[in-house]
């Protein structure tokens, strides 16, 4: 299948350039009738065209498609006897199938309407049925926002739940070693639920297990420099509660316990020296000595007369810590 | 003529039509018009004529739509015929003042001369413009007719 000349496939290339940029939706099926056209003009007998001749005939064929009248009954006419003539005498010629297997010309995406995106339109005069507007970030600049959920009063809540948290924690140590210190051997815990659950509320996990005649026993004789600030009620300051330990800290200084004497705590507890290490070590190195004493004696009440002089090592700990650093309870 | 034999037709009954059609239709089955379906749907859809499924469900769409592309098709090849001849004839017509020409001119070219002549017959009226004075490179002819 030729093109007239040179001369014709240049001017098309040109006329392509020079007429859009954009292809339109007519093209594509103009271009399938050209080359239909020029194959059965070929069969005729043709042997070149003019690109202006090819695309006058191409489009006259189109407006023939689109105005035949198909309403119309063919049946009776004489033009099927025509076509029936013709086909009988086309097919002698092998069927000249179209280069191109088109599927479709069709399969259009729509823009969802207004009442697709669930949208209203703006302004009254627009009804719902339309394509909806496109949305502003494709054609405003909006800025991109740091997501970071950055609350600096929940980080201030966090911070002081924390600090309650840990001051609980050092009056319920302390509640223990006062236990510890009234009665030497009792494996007790009181008081501790006392402290914990008005301020944890209701919530039952927070209870500590009670042993059955923990509550019954009779109350435990405090001495005498705590009761009267004990006796108050739940709220205490931690100095206030810490104060007998801390005069005695004042006074003597820290030492390290003897190893002997663990049976029965003293009234007026011995200076005790810790070594300054950071939290997590030292309870690391809590559970490693009383596991390591464990293995020498192996008593269930002695060892939990280990536990509870570790217990009272590490409140001491915390103790002096708290009075060097006041700001460091958060940590605990 | 013609009239008559409607006349006829319509007054015999319609088992010769019937007879008929069925005879074209399946004559039209095996045959594969140049033009393609799709375009012809296509089209065929702009001057509202619906087909949902053409293949699937209504076999009578799909021997329409083979119906129209065979007129077209039928429609083009005349054209292209009577243009062929005008072709030929010109041919003819200069070979007697030179030789040279008839040498050359071995291709048959579809030209716009032709076809506008071609054309006149069956009632479209394609108007060529003969020479672009100023931009020669292009060279879309309007086509303008009348049916």
């Amino acid at each position: 299948m030729n093109h007239g000349g040179g001369e014709s496939t240049s001017r098309s290339e040109s006329r392509t350039d020079t007429s859009s940029d954009r292809p339109k939706a007519e093209d594509f099926s103009r271009a399938v009738s050209k080359m239909a056209v020029a194959q059965i003009c070929e069969s005729v007998g043709f042997q070149g065209f003019k690109d202006s001749a090819l695309d006058a005939l191409s489009d006259i064929a189109i407006r023939y498609i689109c105005d035949l009248e198909i309403g119309k009954c063919l049946v009776g006419s004489g033009i099927v006897k025509e076509i029936i003539d013709f086909v009988e005498s086309k097919e002698e010629i092998p069927f000249a199938q179209p280069i191109p297997q088109y599927p479709v010309i069709r399969s259009r995406r729509l823009i969802p309407s207004f009442e697709e995106m669930n949208e209203t339109p703006p302004g009254k005069h627009i009804p719902s049925w339309l394509p909806a507007f496109p949305d502003p970030h494709t054609y405003i600049y909006t800025p991109m926002w740091n997501e970071r959920k950055s609350d600096p009063r929940a980080d201030k809540i966090e911070l002081a739940r924390q600090r309650r948290k840990a001051e609980m924690a050092l009056l319920s140590l302390q509640q223990r070693l006062v236990c510890n210190g009234e009665t030497g051997t009792s494996a007790s815990r009181p008081a501790n639920d006392e402290e914990e659950l008005p301020k944890t509320g209701s919530n039952p996990f927070f209870a500590k297990p009670l042993q059955s005649g923990e509550k019954d026993i009779s109350p435990v004789g405090l001495p005498a420099k705590l009761k009267d600030k004990m006796s108050g009620g739940n709220h205490m300051s931690v100095m206030e509660a810490f104060a007998p330990a801390i005069e005695a800290v004042k006074v003597s200084g820290f030492s390290d316990d003897a190893d002997g004497d663990r049976r029965y705590l003293p009234e007026k507890r011995p200076a005790v020296h810790f070594k300054f290490r950071a939290g997590k070590k030292f309870l690391g190195e809590i559970l490693d000595s009383s596991l390591q004493k464990k293995g020498g004696r192996r008593s269930a009440s002695f060892w939990r007369d280990e536990e509870k002089d570790d217990k009272k090592r590490r409140a001491e700990f915390i103790l002096k810590q708290s009075i060097e650093n006041p700001q460091e309870l958060s940590q605990l | 003529m013609n009239h008559n034999n409607n006349f006829q037709q319509s007054s015999d009954g319609r088992h010769d039509d019937d007879a008929a059609l069925t005879e074209f239709l399946s004559s039209l089955m095996g045959y594969t018009p140049t033009i393609p379906d799709e375009l012809v749907e296509h089209y065929l859809a702009k001057s509202g004529f619906q087909c949902p499924d053409v293949r699937l469900n209504c076999c009578l769409c799909f021997c329409r739509i083979r119906l129209v592309a065979v007129a077209t098709q039928k429609f083009v090849a005349e054209v292209a015929t009577d243009a062929l001849q005008q072709c030929k004839a010109r041919q003819a017509a200069v070979v007697k003042d030179k030789r040279d020409k008839q040498q050359k001119d071995k291709r048959l070219i579809l030209t716009m001369e032709d076809l506008s002549k071609a054309l006149r017959e069956y009632g479209v009226n394609v108007k060529h413009q003969e020479y672009f004075a100023d931009n020669p490179s292009t060279g879309m002819d309007p086509a303008s007719k009348e049916e």
